[in-house]
């Protein structure tokens, strides 16, 4: 009589438990799919090889003088290649890791303790009532503890890093925005150069069209990567504002407010990112 | 003298090519007045302000990365920490499995059948091991 009270006992708690935490469980989907996307946006990395490859195609249109000249740039920027990747790859990694600690399946063991609490009752050391009581409080604690824990840690994680992620991301808007425009800025200067040159000189009709399709082409070419670093740049600037925001909002991100905020950067994040992706 | 900074080299590199561009536009709009030697010439400083440009560029990408570094330092140090939590919660996870397979265990030795025992031992063993 009095062991069938205590299963009672032990199965109200279990639901009044089960209750509380099901409407307290973090839903960190909004913010799961932010830095997914962030991730997946941050490893573009046909800039940089443009960057890189800029000394190699304005030999196409220097003379032969300023050889020696390009030779030393190109291996200066092979030399930064790799730093300008890994930067790249820090932030890649980071948002991989922010959302795997966003991802509610991480503190999901509904099937391990289910197994653990029919393992309980196979077992007989407790009678049926309390086991399935003692299997249900069980699971309420592993998961209270478990998400409150796992929550703490995105908190703490983004509020240690909003600051020196703010310094990086905006590193690589600088050299995205700024240097990368400022060397097709020269490129554009070079071909300019040499095709304003090369028509002056030209008196073949025939020449000189082809002259000017080459040109045209060229030009093309230059303005589709004056678009993708500008993209890119919106990709860099929406990661950086959307971290920030995680950061400002870290104390009630799974609250509906905050996590259709958060979509809203994900789906900026996503256009810019194709429009860059398209070119 | 300060040392360079990554915005110092952005604005030499732009009056360089600010420069160079100049040069240019003398010598196309003075084509005919200008004797061969001196066309040559001009053509020569202008890629060579270009190239000097470009080096300023390069020299700007250079320094913006290492005024970043000690911030690009603690973002690697707080992706290493997440990882490290993410996988502390997996281990949670496997200690549950563990714990699941020694209750499993238990049963087969308060049931004395060695058959129950060896299968349920080996359970253990498996998850222990994953």
């Amino acid at each position: 009589m009095r062991r069938h009270r205590t299963g009672q006992g032990l199965r109200f708690i279990a639901f009044a438990c089960l209750a509380l935490i099901a409407s307290a469980c973090a839903n960190l989907k909004a913010v799961r799919e932010f830095a997914s996307t962030s991730s997946d946006a941050a490893q573009y990395s046909q800039l940089v090889v443009a960057y890189v490859d800029t000394p190699a195609r304005m030999k196409r249109y220097e003379p032969e003088s300023q050889r020696a000249v390009l030779d030393r740039e190109i291996a200066e920027r092979k030399a930064q290649q790799e730093r300008l990747l890994l930067r790249q790859k820090l932030i890649q990694e980071y948002m991989d890791a922010l959302k795997q600690l966003a991802d509610d399946e991480l503190t999901s063991y509904d099937k391990e303790l289910d197994a653990l609490g029919n393992a309980a009752k196979t077992a007989k050391f407790v009678d049926q009532g309390e086991a399935t009581a003692f299997a249900a409080v069980s699971k309420v604690l592993v998961l209270a503890v478990t998400d409150r824990w796992r929550q703490g840690k995105l908190v703490t994680l983004i509020e240690e890093t909003d600051r020196p992620f703010q310094v990086v991301v905006a590193a690589l808007v600088k050299i995205v925005e700024q240097e990368f425009t400022a060397d097709i800025a020269i490129e554009r200067e070079a071909l300019n150069k040499y095709y304003t040159g090369l028509e002056r000189q030209g008196k073949d009709p025939a020449g000189l069209a082809a002259l000017a399709e080459w040109r045209e082409l060229r030009e093309g070419q230059i303005k589709g990567h004056d678009t993708a670093i500008r993209n890119y740049a919106v990709v860099l600037k929406t990661i950086a504002v959307g971290h920030h925001k995680l950061y400002e909002s870290r104390h009630r991100l799974s609250t509906p407010e905050v996590q259709t905020e958060i979509h809203q950067y994900t789906k900026r994040l996503k256009e810019a990112f194709n429009a860059v992706a398209a070119l | 003298m300060p040392p360079l900074t990554s915005d110092d080299a952005l604005a030499l590199s732009k009056s360089f090519r600010d420069l160079s561009v100049a040069i240019t536009d003398y010598r196309l709009n003075n084509l005919s007045t200008l004797s061969e030697a001196d066309r040559k010439a001009l053509e020569e400083k202008e890629w060579a302000l270009l190239n000097a440009s470009s080096d300023m560029v390069t020299k700007a990408v250079g320094l913006t990365l290492d005024e970043s570094e000690a911030a690009a330092k603690k973002v690697q140090g707080a992706a290493a920490t997440a990882e490290k939590a993410v996988k502390t919660l997996k281990e949670v996870r496997k200690v549950i499995t563990i714990a699941t397979a020694a209750v499993g265990l238990a049963a087969a030795i308060a049931s004395k059948d060695p058959g129950a025992i060896a299968k349920n031992a080996k359970a253990v063993l498996d998850a222990a091991t994953a």
